[in-house]
């Protein structure tokens, strides 16, 4: 469906400098990535960069250690358990090392961080009238700034009660971004062009795939059946959501349209919901178990997955194959499914991108990224490179949305736009219930919104119809 | 002493296209999948529908299990997160 680069070895070496670790006693430059973990790695990188004397094998660890070519050079090292060789190279060296067949790709070496903790944004005490919640309300993802916002609201309702109107000079209108909305709708839905208006995704089956719901969440109470419309794929775990993601997820696709407490936040609240617990309460999960919840949901007739999981991939690795065939197999049947999956939240901007995780860089998988609610790009999004692209970009920047427990949260990540970009495909094909899974694909994409670089935003924020 | 056995790892391995279309094609790829790899707990359930067959292998036996005709990829079972920050 995408027109990724297929190429899955001799990717272009990353030329993001920024981040890449110049000559250090300890940092090579390169890392040299093999097609597999073998013996003859240690040969190829000796007759390649002209290494004949090695400083030993390092048992232990598993480490080859070449000595440095040259006085500002850093020892090379070959990781023999992994595969992978962390040495400087010469232009020329990496053109001779990307050309022997053994080599899958060459990336610099990069810094990686641990991501910044995010700013907590917890709703847990809601239950004040809707106009109230300025959090959820508001279009700015900065507390700071939504309090600022929130004292205009103020200001204005004061200017307001003495007798002012929309045309009294520094009054905002009250629809103005920031303003506590009448709609009691969460900012990511008007994003989207969502409003009470809006078909509901009425009659379309759409799976999500995450650490399951809280089953006794008074917006879901009663409406899920383990064994009919949710199955757990993880060992010795019920479908009950032990996390909170899933069941934030899962209220960005089908929140309901009245819900018992705040605004609305489901995005296509007439949609037949499925859940398959393929992530453990803990938030992760093998593929073996989410392959398994993909193929169930599709044998229950469902048209769209939202996949809000995944692993960071580097610069040039591959696409998961696996992943692709299921997924290819699914998008080409009659009618077929759509998968959208999440971009990843591994970049680290302005200072850092990265590219698209996996299973979202699989071509026949729809990438979401992430935009706050200014529609700039979300700081964590991450984006295209040579294998992988991101498709779609959806609001997953303080979303807010169901939460174990009972409760109500604002969380971040492009697992939020996942879901909202799932809801929105179930609009679409409620339109045209027949529709191909493939054309579908087609009509999600046309119905965006431009705003930025393909490579961050893909073809831009779905739009409902 | 006992010999300490090899460490096995849980792998997926996707069948070429053009195996997958042919029954008996596919049945012995799968034959030469297992006696290549010592393959065990092997799982069948996506052989028909993705040309996918899963179970544990011997680490070291990877290598031979991608060489074998008729084998596109072999995978590793990998963890995934949930995606919020």
């Amino acid at each position: 469906m995408k027109t990724k680069v297929k190429s899955n070895a001799a990717s272009a070496v990353s030329d993001d400098s920024r981040t890449a670790l110049t000559a250090h006693p300890q940092h090579p430059e390169f890392l040299v990535v093999f097609q597999e973990p073998s013996e003859r790695n240690v040969q190829t990188l000796a007759d390649v960069l002209g290494l004949k004397e090695t400083r030993g094998f390092q048992a232990r660890s598993g480490v080859m250690c070449f000595d440095a070519k040259g006085p500002q050079q850093c020892v090379t090292r070959l990781y023999r358990r992994l595969g992978v060789a962390a040495a400087d190279l010469d232009p020329q060296e990496i053109a001779r090392v990307r050309g022997r067949k053994e080599v899958a790709f060459v990336v610099r070496n990069r810094v990686r961080s641990i991501p910044r903790p995010p700013v907590p944004h917890s709703l847990s005490n809601i239950g004040q009238p809707v106009e109230s919640i300025p959090e959820a309300l508001s279009e700015s993802s900065s507390p700071i700034a939504a309090y600022l916002l929130g004292v205009r609201a103020a200001a204005d309702a004061a200017l307001r009660a003495l007798g002012a109107t929309e045309a009294t000079p520094g009054i905002n209108p009250t629809t103005h971004i920031g303003a506590a909305r009448p709609s009691g709708l969460a900012w990511h839905l008007r994003e989207v062009n969502v409003t009470k208006k809006t078909p509901t995704g009425r009659g379309i089956k759409v799976a999500v795939l995450d650490t399951g719901i809280d089953l006794q969440h008074p917006d879901f109470r009663g409406v899920f059946q383990e064994g009919v419309n949710a199955m757990s794929f993880v060992p010795n775990q019920s479908v009950q959501d032990g996390h909170g993601h899933g069941t934030h997820c899962a209220g960005l696709v089908a929140g309901p349209a009245k819900p018992k407490r705040g605004p609305r936040y489901g995005v296509a609240p007439g949609v037949e919901l499925y859940i398959g617990k393929v992530l453990s309460n803990g938030g992760s999960g093998t593929d073996d178990q989410i392959i398994d919840g993909i193929d169930w949901a599709a044998d229950r007739g469902v048209r769209i997955i939202s996949m809000s999981l995944g692993s960071g991939r580097f610069d040039g690795e591959p696409y998961a194959e696996a992943y692709e065939r299921v997924a290819r197999n699914l998008l080409n049947a009659d009618p077929g499914v759509l998968i959208i999956a999440a971009a990843g939240n591994e970049s680290f901007r302005p200072f850092e991108t990265q590219p698209v995780g996996n299973p979202a860089a699989c071509p026949s998988m729809m990438a979401v990224a992430a935009v706050d609610a200014q529609r700039r790009i979300a700081r964590f999004s991450s984006r295209s490179d040579s294998i992988a692209q991101v498709d779609v970009a959806a609001p997953g920047d303080s979303i807010y949305s169901s939460w174990s427990g009972g409760g109500y949260r604002l969380e971040s990540g492009t697992s939020m736009a996942t879901p909202i970009a799932a809801g929105i495909a179930a609009i679409h094909l409620q339109q045209s219930p027949a529709a191909m899974a493939r054309k579908l694909w087609q009509t999600l994409i046309d119905s965006c919104v431009t705003l930025g670089a393909p490579v961050d935003f893909g073809a831009g924020i779905v739009q409902a119809p | 002493m006992k010999a300490e056995s090899p460490e096995r790892v849980k792998v997926h391995v996707i069948l070429k296209e053009e195996v997958c279309q042919n029954r008996d094609t596919r049945t012995r790829t799968v034959d030469r999948i297992v006696a290549a790899s010592g393959i065990t707990g092997i799982n069948e359930k996506r052989l028909e529908r993705h040309g996918i067959v899963s179970g544990a292998v011997p680490k070291e036996a990877m290598p031979a299990l991608q060489a074998i005709e008729g084998v596109k990829a072999v995978e590793l079972d990998t963890e995934k997160h949930a995606l919020a920050r």
